[in-house]
């Protein structure tokens, strides 16, 4: 039943909600952008060559007889017209380069688009005149509109004691902000809009509570309307929209995924200090400027939807954990995204959209638990830190192309991230690996990882899967980790080059299991994938204990080769024992 | 806790002030409706403006549509103007629907020009040209007078336009002029007229509507140089007409240099429009 009690309630609530939204829809109108039609003249005709030829162009004329006489002509006929104009064009300077376009016709504005903004005229000039419209006021139109239809489908949403009239609220509190008053909003406010509003009536949960909650809203605004004032102040109108619907991915992924890091930890995303109040903020800016800053090319190739809402979720994760990641002078999270981007975009279309947030998902784990070891304790670079690092060098060597490879596989997202998963482990474990050797540009990692690579592209593609040649890359790394023999140079033999030890190892399991020569039955059971990674590991873990030459190489290809003509199942402790002991005879 | 029946009073409530809400705007959506009216013919004929006028006599399609446009603008702000006065009054509208009614009784007027002047696919209105002039000096007059009694407020764009439309409106004229010194006469008054306005509404140079204010008048100059070659009597009156306007175009782009100078996308426009006109830039 309506009651006068009721009834009051409700319109309080309601010119609550709208009250300042009404006088900005009003206001608005007052200074909306009008279109101003230039009155009609003629583009290039005849009058056009008289007036050229008569002032800049006298001299011309002077010298050019059929001019002066076209000129000084009374009635000129319709081809005399044209000549005229022919004349001009031929005769006449060359246009300033900045102000020429090839191939244009003379007169014609080239941009349409750039005449019509010329001609859309505001009320008021930029902050210099009368009144400056907020940016909701600027809005205010669309947003009513808009609101308007999305209400009359849910009308009790519009109360402040339901989710998305919170959410509503909070969005238009946040637009109304005066530091936002010069932004030219009018393309990514409806979005924002949208983007806060469902995103709350998708989780309700998200604006279950109270004032935090509704904070959370209007610093994730407040981020985006920054990012959007920093890039797209200069922007076209096409610019604009596409950044528009790139902004509303941000605003839903940081409500949708970040809620939960952020309302767990207030105190850090929403803080009552000075420095932290803004940390949610600063997450939400640095995941804006990357979809529509000066990198949004590098870095939308490289996001689905999904995939960002995966990068956002593990920048928040990161922070929640470490906020100094955010406290860097070089905006740490930032620069990382940048450099895995950088690194990940080399790799192919198909794969980059699943590698990159998984990829920026793990390395931002790995780094905040471990600050101050993979990234020393001054923190500048992308470049000093280990894990970006030793991404870039994973990712550099498996999209390396080589000519003659015969080991080339297409990988999947799921082989390479298990891959990456493997190398930061191992230089979390010992950031040595970073560590350039004497004499040699790349690290150690990087100069391990091409050694094994360069070994298994030489492999017959046929015998060796992705996932096993990936499974003897970490096999090989770790044994690396624990030997750094293995990066010892063997010297050349009447045989063959010098090699890295690692190389000589891996090749001499190889040659000898693929050898042609081999009963069919025995090569059945060795170069059984999972047998020849045991064999691999087997094999390098017992030459990790012995100053690793040829002559260890040798007893390894001896033993390899015995096992194969044993015609016995094969078996890794039986394998590892004979090794061992031929192992212990030679030294 | 808010009981069911309670909520559901709460609800339909809620729809009445949203109602409510809506209502108490529908003026302002109203005069909303025709500004997107009349930006859409606008735009229309600034894009044809983009290619020079022959394209509008090739494809009079392009005047008929704008004409349309502008006169749904109208039609609106008529209405709000008729039934909602005072509701326009009190939300300060007031002057923007005038001004709103009189930029598009100016347009009308040209293109309704046109369509009486041979292009069968324009409709002419009714009303015709002139009658558009009589009402577009009564608007103007109207809200100078609110102004002066100081019952409107009208922001800095339409404060130009109201003194600038006169002079707009004597470029139309000058398009039609049958004699050499009628048009020399209503484009001299259109480039004078148009040059006082940003001055007396006090209104800063760089502000967007005195640079548009600036093209109209090269567009001004442009069109005395047109009628030159059509109704000078012999090649000595064409030569001084066009020179006359060629010497004006230059003052004009004397005033926008500053401007143009640091705005690349101006430079651009205004460097095709002195194109147009036989000229370089100073």
């Amino acid at each position: 039943m309506l009651n006068p009690e009721t009834i009051l309630f409700a319109i309080r609530a309601g010119l609550q909600l709208y009250g300042a939204a009404r006088k900005a829809y009003i206001d608005g109108t007052r200074g909306r952008p009008l279109v101003l039609p230039l009155p009609r003249a003629p583009g290039v005709t005849f009058t056009t060559a008289i007036a050229f030829f008569l002032g800049d162009g006298q001299d011309i004329a002077e010298a050019n007889p059929r001019v002066a006489e076209l000129i000084a002509t009374d009635d000129l006929s319709d081809d005399e017209k044209a000549e005229l104009v022919e004349l001009m064009i031929a005769l006449r300077p060359s246009e300033p380069p900045e102000t020429e376009t090839p191939g244009a016709v003379p007169g014609l504005i080239g941009s349409e688009e750039d005449l019509l903004a010329l001609v859309t005229v505001r009320q008021w000039a930029n902050g210099r005149y009368g009144p400056e419209p907020t940016a909701l006021q600027q809005v205010a139109g669309t947003l009513v509109n808009l609101a308007v239809d999305y209400f009359t489908q849910t009308p009790g949403a519009v109360s402040e004691s339901h989710p998305e009239g919170r959410a509503l609220k909070a969005f238009l509190e946040a637009l109304d902000d005066k530091d936002f008053a010069t932004i030219e909003v009018t393309d990514i406010a409806p979005e924002l809009m949208i983007a806060v509003v469902e995103s709350v009536s998708a989780h309700p949960d998200l604006l279950a509570g109270g004032q935090k909650e509704q904070e959370l809203v209007k610093h994730v605004t407040s981020s985006l309307a920054s990012s959007a004032k920093t890039f797209l102040a200069e922007a076209s109108s096409a610019e604009r929209r596409e950044a528009s619907q790139w902004l509303q991915l941000v605003g839903r992924s940081l409500l949708e995924t970040g809620a939960e890091t952020v309302l767990a930890n207030p105190q850090r995303f929403l803080g009552v200090g000075e420095g932290e109040a803004a940390l949610i903020s600063r997450v939400g800016t640095v995941v804006s400027d990357l979809v529509i800053g000066e990198d949004s090319l590098t870095f939308r190739p490289l996001l689905s939807a999904d995939g960002l809402n995966k990068v956002t979720s593990a920048v928040l994760a990161a922070i929640a954990d470490n906020p100094d990641l955010l406290k860097l002078e070089d905006a740490g999270v930032k620069s990382i995204l940048l450099a895995v981007a950088a690194d990940v975009a080399k790799l192919p279309n198909l794969l980059s959209k699943d590698v990159f947030p998984e990829l920026v998902r793990l390395i931002l784990e790995k780094s905040s638990a471990n600050m101050d070891l993979i990234w020393g304790r001054r923190f500048r670079s992308p470049k000093r830190h280990l894990l970006v690092t030793a991404s870039q060098a994973l990712l550099k060597e498996l999209s390396r192309k080589t000519t003659g490879a015969t080991w080339a596989p297409a990988l999947t997202g799921t082989q390479l991230l298990t891959t990456a998963e493997a190398v930061l482990d191992e230089v979390v474990d010992n950031p040595s690996w970073l560590v350039s050797r004497a004499g040699q540009s790349d690290s150690v990692l990087g100069e391990a990882i091409q050694a094994v690579m360069d070994t298994l592209r030489s492999v017959d593609g046929d015998r060796i899967s992705a996932d096993t040649g990936l499974a003897i890359l970490r096999v090989a790394l770790g044994a690396v980790g624990n030997h750094i023999g293995f990066l010892g140079e063997l010297p050349a033999t009447a045989n063959g080059p010098a090699r890295v030890a690692i190389s000589a190892a891996l090749d001499a399991v190889f040659a000898t299991v693929f050898a042609d020569g081999n009963e069919a039955e025995a090569q059945w059971t060795l170069a059984r994938n999972s047998a020849l990674t045991a064999l691999v590991e087997v094999a390098l873990d017992e030459l990790a204990d012995t100053a690793i030459g040829d002559a260890e190489i040798a007893v390894l290809r001896d033993v390899v080769s015995q096992t194969l003509a044993s015609g016995t199942r094969f078996r890794v402790e039986r394998f590892a024992e004979i090794l061992r002991q031929r192992l212990e005879q030679a030294a | 806790m808010i009981d069911h029946g309670k909520k559901l009073s709460l609800t339909a409530a809620l729809a009445v002030v949203l109602a409510f809400a809506a209502a108490s705007c529908a003026s302002a959506r109203h005069i909303r409706q025709a500004q997107d009216a009349f930006n859409h013919a606008a735009t229309d004929e600034n894009r044809v403006f983009a290619v020079g006028r022959d394209a509008m006599v090739a494809q009079p399609s392009f005047a008929s549509g704008a004409t349309n446009y502008y006169r749904t603008a109208l039609a609106l702000v008529d209405r709000e103007l008729g039934d909602n006065l005072a509701d326009l009054k009190q939300d300060h509208l007031y002057g923007t629907a005038l001004m709103l009614k009189a930029m598009c009784l100016w347009r009308l007027a040209d293109l309704e020009d046109l369509a009486v002047l041979g292009d069968a696919s324009a409709q002419p209105s009714a009303k015709g040209p002139s009658a558009r002039d009589d009402g577009l000096s009564a608007t103007l007059q109207t809200v100078r007078r609110e102004l002066d009694a100081g019952s409107i407020t009208i922001g800095e764009r339409d404060r130009v336009m109201l003194f600038a439309l006169p002079g707009l409106r004597d470029h139309d004229r000058g398009l039609r002029a049958k004699t050499m010194d009628r048009a020399r006469a209503f484009f001299e008054s259109a480039i004078d007229e148009t040059d006082k306005a940003p001055g007396l509404a006090h209104v800063d140079e760089r502000h967007p509507v005195v640079i548009y204010v600036r093209c109209a008048q090269l567009s001004s100059c442009r069109a005395w140089q047109d009628a030159a070659g059509k109704l000078a009597a012999d090649a000595d009156e064409r030569n001084t007409e066009i020179k006359a306007a060629s010497a004006r175009a230059k003052s004009v782009l004397t005033g926008l240099k500053p401007l143009y100078d640091e705005n690349p996308a101006l430079k651009a426009i205004v460097s095709s429009l002195a194109n147009r006109l036989g000229v370089a830039l100073p």
